[in-house]
């Protein structure tokens, strides 16, 4: 029974990953842009959705808002700064010097303060299978990630503005020529991305709460995913978040004095065998 | 099937896939020694791919690569480099910020690590000073890579190829973007390194091709279409067809 | 007609470049005697970081290597002190400075070991998840690091007092300088710099790059250690905040201000990101968010360095 719960804790935390990494990842893969900066993203939606949701006494509008946010904010960087910086060296620079100024204003207005978001009410209960007892907002967060997981893979393989990413990556010149605005298209995965993350920090700040340092510590786990998982690709993020989630919270359960050793030893056993990532491309 | 001390390169079956895309398929090639093989085909054919393959810059999906018939099919390339393997790159690739005499004192110098002073021996001077005066650069020692000529630095590739001392030299367009002039002497030296080592050449100026191959293999969506002597090539219908054909 | 060689190689010039260096020296040496404490503090902790600063270049200027977590090598300098001395344990600075390089080369060969079999921006992902690794671990391990709180009761070696300390650090400064400046003429600096310009050309003239970048990694990680053991002397104090991606962001911005392409460029850039630090934050708590924007207009309108552009201008 432990075993189910600490399993569901595993995969909802795997799926507050995957809802991170995978916007870094299709920044990182289908873009070529660095932005270190996407773990601020996912600490502001948490201190937004909590200031929010107690202002408004809504889940919905916590949501709604953290998501909003962070969408713009990735809009505005991408059109006032990722559109010239294209060299991976600025952007991490760029991005750098954003954590810095997040972190800045969320000490500002929240003190560096813990903060939770409250679920909302409807899910805050559990519901009883076959005897089990399962905490509804969990399943719901692991639902929500199975749901967004599919739609970028459908995105990403299935559909023409997938298609066009992918080739407006390895020849922007060409699909400019074929009439497609290669940047509307550029600055529409940004904000998805950006949304994403907003998404996460909401829900994982129900569960892990929202914290000065957030961002960095979520930022770590999602570059671990997208590392072990394989560089770059979606699948491999998906794989990669389950592993690590499961790596994250059993080994937290069971040595909770040696912090994400667990995380840390799948990545260095990965790193020693397959450096390019379980399902990642060697050229 | 000749004697195999003869062959400097075999390739066996060589494979390169791309996702779904065989960028090289399944050739099977002979290099001989002291030889001037030249490898041909319209764009996109496989020529540097295969190249890549060969010396180590990409690994094959499957198939083998000999060189005296030491197993090279898993080695990194510095390796194969040491074992005496050299190629200059169809695209420039040089150091920009160099000069011309740092990084021919980086390709002449011995390759183990250490912390020795930038110097070189007297005996390699001399090889870089006849290599130098060969090509025309000798006072071109102190600029930088980024300010030499696009023809100087086509240059520059071979010299660090010939500086390398290899049994085999893979030279990738030689002459592509040169002067009529610049050709015919980077030509002559082809001409005169062949004496000593055995040349891979892959080019696009049929006249270059003809007048210096002693063997030439064509290469169309991946594999070997073609192969002969300048004559047979000259007259091969299906040459013609790959090139110019629909 | 000059041998190969000696048309290369720029020993004459040698002369011309001791001067600057000597009048540097000068100046250092007479800061105490001739300014407040407060500059003098201010030229000690510079120092101090500069040992992070130009081992963090040895990696990116030098060998084209972004290490995020760079500020492993500082935290364990640091913890070392902090375990040994603050502790009880022994008092011998030598023994402490000894102990501190040899773990942390230990370390570094271990990490990098790991961390180069990755390229570009995993690389400094990976390194920047070694840093976390250690920082959460200190943190939880409270027993042995002190948690959260870290580990003090530190004296300074010798029992020095501050200006001796300054003294000390200088000299310290000088001699790893001298160092670094001789890896880079060498060989091996040589190698590292034409890895930076064209790993795949290197790869082909037959070089073992990873070795080159290998010991470029723990020499680097040495380097930073010695800086970390300088400041937890001075601080009294070893933390888990040592081990930061902050402490490794200071490195970075100082390197870009001062300019990567040299030496003396992230000492310069230490300089300017201490003093800014210092003086802004009298005047306020947003330290945070200048030192952010200064990333962001270093890298829009700054992106040389001041070193970079003296000797752009210095070849007109």
């Amino acid at each position: 029974m432990a075993l189910i719960i600490q399993m569901l804790n595993a995969l909802s935390f795997a799926a507050i990953l995957f809802l991170l990494a995978s916007g870094l990842c299709l920044m990182l893969s289908l873009m070529n842009v660095v932005n270190l900066a996407h773990g601020s993203l996912y600490m502001l939606a948490g201190y937004i959705g909590y200031s929010v949701g107690q202002w408004a006494d809504s889940f919905l509008m916590a949501l709604v808002t953290g998501i909003s946010t962070t969408a713009l904010i990735s809009f505005l960087m991408d059109r006032i700064f990722f559109r010239y910086f294209k060299d991976h060296l600025e952007q991490i620079l760029l991005t750098f010097g954003f954590i810095y100024i997040f972190q800045d204003v969320a000490r500002t207005l929240w003190h560096g303060n813990y903060h939770f978001v409250s679920a909302p009410a409807i899910l805050s209960g559990s519901i009883h299978i076959l005897g089990a007892v399962f905490p509804m907002f969990r399943l719901c967060v692991i639902g929500i990630g199975v749901f967004v997981a599919l739609g970028l893979w459908l995105l990403q393989e299935k559909t023409k503005i997938g298609a066009l990413i992918r080739a407006g990556v390895d020849d922007s010149l060409m699909v400019q020529a074929l009439g497609v605005d290669i940047n509307r298209i550029f600055t529409l995965v940004f904000t998805m991305a950006g949304a994403l993350a907003g998404l996460s920090g909401v829900l994982g700040s129900v569960l892990i709460g929202a914290y000065i340092g957030a961002d960095l510590d979520i930022l770590i786990f999602a570059v671990v995913v997208i590392v072990i998982g394989g560089l770059g690709t979606l699948q491999g993020a998906m794989v990669g978040s389950v592993l690590i989630g499961f790596a994250e919270v059993f080994g937290r359960a069971f040595l909770p004095e040696f912090a994400h050793f667990f995380v840390y030893g799948v990545m260095a056993v990965i790193l020693a065998t397959r450096p390019s990532g379980l399902l990642g491309r060697t050229s | 099937m000749k004697n195999s001390s003869e062959n400097l390169i075999v390739l066996r079956n060589l494979t390169k896939k791309f996702g779904s895309m065989l960028a090289v398929n399944d050739v099977s090639l002979v290099i001989e020694k002291g030889k001037i093989h030249t490898i041909i085909g319209p764009n996109g054919a496989g020529k540097t791919t295969l190249f890549n393959l060969i010396c180590g810059n990409q690994r094959c999906t499957s198939g083998q690569i000999l060189l005296l018939g030491q197993d090279l099919t898993k080695l990194p390339e510095y390796k194969r480099v040491r074992m005496g393997l050299a190629r200059s790159f169809q695209i420039n690739n040089l150091f920009p910020d160099f000069t011309l005499g740092e990084t021919l004192l980086l390709t002449a110098a011995p390759k183990t690590v250490g912390f020795k002073s930038f110097q070189i021996a007297a005996r390699e001077s001399a090889t870089i000073h006849g290599l130098l005066d060969q090509f025309g650069l000798a006072d071109r020692l102190a600029i930088k890579t980024k300010n030499l000529s696009y023809g100087e630095q086509r240059q520059v590739e071979v010299i660090l190829g010939l500086l390398l001392a290899p049994k085999v030299l893979l030279l990738d367009e030689p002459t592509s973007g040169l002067s009529p002039a610049e050709t015919s002497q980077m030509c002559d030296i082809i001409r005169k390194v062949a004496e000593n080592l055995t040349v891979v050449l892959i080019e696009h100026d049929l006249d270059v091709v003809f007048q210096l191959s002693n063997k030439i293999s064509v290469m169309n969506y991946g594999r070997i279409i073609y192969e002969g002597t300048t004559n047979e090539v000259r007259a091969s219908a299906e040459v013609k067809e790959a090139y110019f054909g629909g | 007609m000059k041998s190969f060689p000696q048309r290369v190689n720029k020993d004459a010039k040698r002369l011309v470049w001791m001067l600057p260096y000597g009048l540097v020296f000068a100046l250092m040496v007479s800061i105490p005697a001739y300014s407040s404490s407060y500059i003098t503090g201010l030229m000690l902790i510079t120092l101090m970081y500069a040992f992070g600063s130009m081992s963090f270049n040895l990696l990116l200027g030098y060998s084209g290597l972004l290490s995020f977590g760079h500020a492993y090598a500082w935290g364990l300098g640091s913890y070392t002190v902090g375990m040994l001395v603050g502790k009880g344990i022994t008092d011998n600075f030598w023994l402490v400075l000894g102990i501190a390089i040899f773990v942390t080369g230990l370390v570094s060969a271990f990490f990098g070991f790991l961390a180069l079999r990755t390229h570009g921006v995993y690389f400094s992902f990976i390194t920047l998840s070694f840093s976390e690794l250690l920082r959460s671990s200190v943190m939880k391990w409270t027993k042995v690091t002190g948690g959260e709180n870290g580990l003090t009761g530190i004296r300074r070696p010798f029992a020095l007092d501050e200006t001796s300390y300054y003294y000390l650090v200088l000299v310290g400064f000088v001699v790893c300088f001298f160092i670094m400046k001789w890896l880079i003429a060498s060989w091996f600096g040589k190698i590292l710099n034409g890895i930076r310009e064209n790993e795949s050309r290197i790869l082909m003239l037959g070089y073992n790059t990873w070795v080159y970048k290998y010991f470029a990694f723990i020499f680097a990680g040495i380097f930073a250690a010695i800086g970390g053991l300088l400041s937890a002397y001075y601080y009294g104090i070893a933390a888990p905040d040592h081990f930061s991606l902050l402490v490794t962001g200071n490195f970075l911005l100082g390197t870009l201000i001062g300019g990567k392409r040299t030496l003396f460029g992230p000492v310069l850039g230490t300089a300017v990101v201490v003093g800014s630090n210092n003086y802004i934050s009298t005047y306020t708590e947003h330290w945070l968010l200048i030192e952010g924007a200064m990333f962001i207009l270093v890298v829009t309108f700054f992106k040389k360095g001041i070193f970079g552009y003296i000797q752009e201008w210095w070849k007109r």
